[in-house]
């Protein structure tokens, strides 16, 4: 039998305090085939957590020792990506909204519809997935960008600006002939196909997502 | 045309949409306090329909009159960049409507009634934020 490589395959992370709450949400996600793992304590999470695997969170707020929300900040504060379902028995706007605008994907109150709860999932995995490639892009891009050499840098920065050759090596007082030749290296080391696909390189790093 | 402006725009704009003329008298009195124009609008129609032009600074929407108009108004405001510019305001809050509009774009998500300085701190900011993203400037 194939072993999946856990590190690729999304998994819903369950924390909740009850026990009861966190079988019948496992075997809700194996029920459709999602892989589920289940943690009684924020705590407990944060020590296993690794940040290369994807997937989504289902958190319940209210939890002895470390809330759910104070394991958002946690999460927050180390960049982690994966995106947060709250679940509550006990929730009020202010919490949603606070939650929300911490970044959470979703918020969601007990009870709920199983089916609801598996959309919004499902939606968060997708959510994950999508973050995942583009962070990857942005990376290869950046490791691209960090093998040119300072001129060059300069010469994509004003190639992007959508300055002409000549008006480059006017800007930096050198030949025609040299822009030229940084120019067709940096192309070569951006692996552009394209002007266009250099600029959307360059842009994706400005404006990132 | 059932809006009333001060003209000219002096700086960016505090639009209410609100019909219910109680509250827009206390939210007249709260908002006086900012050194901001304010556009009263009655409707999210009138204020998609007449709002063209004006610099906003910060949209403050009736949510229990939006109801569930509300999702459909918030992408309209996206499509013109201004859902981060906006804050929904309700008395019948409800969290998954408040998840909705946020997880939509908006700003903020407010159960009225609040105390004036908390509403104003949050419209303050939201400006604020507003500005400094569009480069629009306050006077």
């Amino acid at each position: 039998m194939k072993k999946d490589n856990p590190a690729d395959k999304p998994t819903v992370f369950i924390v909740d305090d009850d026990e009861p709450v966190r079988d019948s949400l496992k075997m809700l996600m194996r029920s459709v085939g999602l892989s589920a793992e289940t943690f009684s304590g924020a705590a407990e999470f944060l020590e296993a957590y690794d940040p290369d695997r994807p997937g989504c969170l289902v958190l319940d707020i209210r939890m002895p020792g470390m809330s759910g929300m104070e394991l958002q900040e946690k999460l927050n504060e180390i960049h982690a990506i994966l995106p947060i379902i709250f679940i509550t028995g006990h929730g009020d706007v202010p919490m949603a909204v606070k939650a929300i605008q911490y970044g959470a994907a979703d918020f969601i109150q007990k009870p709920f519809r199983d089916q609801d709860l598996l959309d919004r999932i499902n939606k968060a995995i997708e959510q994950d997935a999508s973050n995942r490639a583009q962070l990857l892009e942005t990376r290869d891009i950046e490791e691209r960008l960090s093998n040119l050499t300072p001129r060059e840098k300069e010469v994509l920065e004003l190639i992007v600006d959508g300055r002409p050759n000549k008006v480059i090596a006017a800007d930096l007082e050198v030949s025609q002939r040299t822009v030229e030749i940084h120019r067709a290296r940096v192309m070569d080391k951006m692996r552009a196909s394209s002007l266009a696909h250099l600029v959307r390189m360059v842009m994706r790093l400005r404006n990132p997502g | 045309m059932d809006r009333q402006t001060e003209i000219p725009q002096i700086g960016p704009a505090v639009c209410v949409i609100e019909s219910d003329p109680g509250m827009n008298l206390q939210l007249g009195k709260l908002l006086a306090y900012l050194d901001s124009p304010i556009i009263h609008y009655q409707s999210a129609e009138s204020f998609l329909a007449e709002s063209e032009g004006i610099e906003v600074g910060c949209i403050l929407a009736d949510g229990d009159q939006l109801g569930e108009k509300s999702p459909e108004f918030i992408a309209q405001l996206s499509q013109r960049g201004l859902s981060g510019a906006t804050i929904i305001i309700a008395r019948q809050a409800n969290i998954d409507d408040a998840v909705k509009a946020l997880q939509q774009g908006i700003a903020d998500y407010i159960e009225i009634p609040q105390p004036d300085r908390l509403l104003l701190a949050k419209i303050r900011q939201v400006i604020s934020r507003t500005v400094s993203a569009s480069g629009l400037r306050t006077h």
